[in-house]
Order: structure tokens, then sequence, then C-alpha cells
């Protein structure tokens, strides 16, 4: 078992009998209940945390479609890259929408929304 | 195995987690209760760090294994519980006692399972915390010295040599117990 002792299993045989046991029947019971309640709060958290993001990302979209607007008719001007990124961004809000993006994730794909429709205004 | 019902409660199936309960229960009321030495505060120190396992699991990154982890957090629960910074160090003899091991042990060997239990549980208790403690995780909870140092920030080497020396007076805690039986074998 180990190299520094020379008679380690005799020694952990004899200390078996030391093991306890939780002789509480009840126990499990009551502490599954609390992690069931505990995984149902965290489901509610995350739904509100989801709804809270798809309602920022639809409120983004809207400002970001009326900042576009006045550049709609230079809108087949937009590169390829950019209407990539565009379409990447607003897979990102989707994913954030539906709660398997991190934070901070969306909002990096605003900043680059943000940063897209400031370049295309600037060109206008 | 764990890694696949971690994943399943971290995707919202939160009655996986009565697995790592079921599995890991025993082990942490041990740690538990021989550094509190009292079963309703072990039972809230295992519940309270199974709790806390639960609500960080997101943040479990598998550097280590689940049990280091459990068992860390029951160690230092139940430590900051008994607010004992250094238990008084119950002098034991370190005397040589190469010779006395079999005798100890065949003595020891030829009581019954309750009595065996009583004597062990009775010695382990007049042991310094950090030695029954890590007796608890090397011999009963099967942690290898590694994983002691993961749980209880003592360097690998100080784990051997605090082993060695508990194991050392422990054998000499058993001698001075079983003395009467001791003496019968001799």
């Amino acid at each position: 078992m180990s190299h520094y002792s020379d008679n380690d299993d005799a020694f952990k045989q004899m200390m078996e009998p030391g093991r306890l046991k939780l002789n509480n029947p009840a126990f499990e019971t009551a502490l599954m209940e609390k992690i069931m309640q505990a995984g149902a709060r965290r489901v509610i958290q995350r739904r509100v945390l989801s709804y809270t993001a798809f309602a920022g990302g639809v409120i983004f979209l809207l400002v970001a479609v009326l900042l576009v607007k006045p550049v709609i008719p230079s809108l087949p001007a937009i590169s390829i890259i950019h209407g990539q990124t565009l379409l990447l961004c607003l897979q990102q809000l989707g994913r954030a929408a539906m709660g398997v993006l991190p934070f901070i994730e969306l909002f990096s794909a605003l900043f680059i929304i943000n940063w897209l429709i400031g370049s295309r205004l600037e060109t206008a | 195995m764990e890694r696949t019902y971690i994943k399943e409660i971290l995707a919202g199936n939160a009655s996986r987690f009565s697995y790592f309960v079921s599995k890991y229960k025993d082990m942490a009321y041990n740690i538990a209760w021989r550094i509190t030495g009292n079963n309703e505060d072990a039972e809230e120190i295992v519940q309270d760090a199974f709790i806390k396992v639960y609500q960080s699991l997101k943040s479990f990154r598998h550097d280590s294994k689940f049990s280091t982890w459990l068992y860390k957090i029951v160690v230092n629960a139940a430590l900051s519980k008994t607010r004992k910074p250094k238990q008084a160090f119950k002098e034991v003899e370190e005397q040589d006692l190469g010779a006395g091991h079999t005798a100890v042990e065949t003595a020891y060997s030829a009581l019954n399972a309750a009595e065996q239990k009583k004597y062990i549980g009775l010695a382990l208790d007049e042991l310094e915390l950090e030695d029954k403690l890590l007796l608890t995780l090397y011999y009963l909870g099967e942690n290898s010295i590694d994983e002691i140092h993961d749980i209880t920030g003592i360097s690998t080497d100080n784990i051997k040599m605090k082993l060695h020396r508990a194991r050392k007076k422990m054998y000499a805690l058993l001698h001075k117990k079983l003395k009467a039986e001791v003496h019968t074998l001799l």
C-alpha cells in the first residue's frame, strides 16, 4: 500500500471496525429534498435569466434596426464578412435566449453588433 | 461515470445527485464525526457540504476526484465548527513497539467485532485531531497521499511522516488499552 510502512495492510484491517455508518434513514431523503428544491430554484433562475437575455436581445435589435434604418438603402454594400458576423451574433443571441450562453458571450455579441452598426453609420 | 452524472445534474436532473449522496455520505460522516465528535454536528456538516457541492457543481473542473472535493469541504466545515485551532496534544509514548505489534494485533483479533469497534474508537478518540483525521482519510477513506494533501493542505512528505507516527501512537494506545488481553496472550 505504501513504501514507508512495513505492515500497512494489517493495520488497515485492524482499523476497519473504526468505520462509522450514518445510521439515520431520514438523512438521505431530507438531503435529497433540499437538493431537489435547490434544483427547482436553479431552473427558475435560469429561465428568468434566459428570458431577460432574450428580452434584452430583442430590445437591442429593435434599437439597432432603428439606428440602421437611415442607411438601409446602402445595405447591399455590407461586406460578406460583416453579414456573416451579424448572423453569428444573431445566432449567439438565440443561444442566449435558450439559456445556453454565458452572459459574457452575450455582451461580446452585442458589442460586435454595436460596432458593426457603428461602422455602417460611419460609412453612410 | 461520475462525469456523466455531473453533466446530467448540470443539465437539470437534480435527482441524479442521489448517486453521490449514497456513495459518499458514510465517509463524509466518518470525517465529520472524527473531527466534531458528535452525531448532530457531523450530520449537519455532511448535509451542508453536499448542498454546497451541489450549488457549486458548475465550477467543478475535474482537477481532482469528486470525493476529494467533497471531503475538503467537510474537513473545513468541521474544523470551523469545532473552532479548535490546535487540540491539546495528548502525549503518547512512542515506544518502539516493533516486537509488540504482533502481540497487539493478536490480542485485538481475539476480540469480537463489537469490542474491536469499541477499542478502535477509544484509541482514535485519544489521538490528536490531525492524527485521527489522517488515519481516517488514509486507512478508512482509502484516499491516496496526494488526495489527502489536496484535502488537508499538508505536504505529502509531512503526511507520510505524520501517518507513520499516528500509526505508532495508535499501536501504543491499543497496547495500553488491551494490556490485560496482551498479557494473557504473552
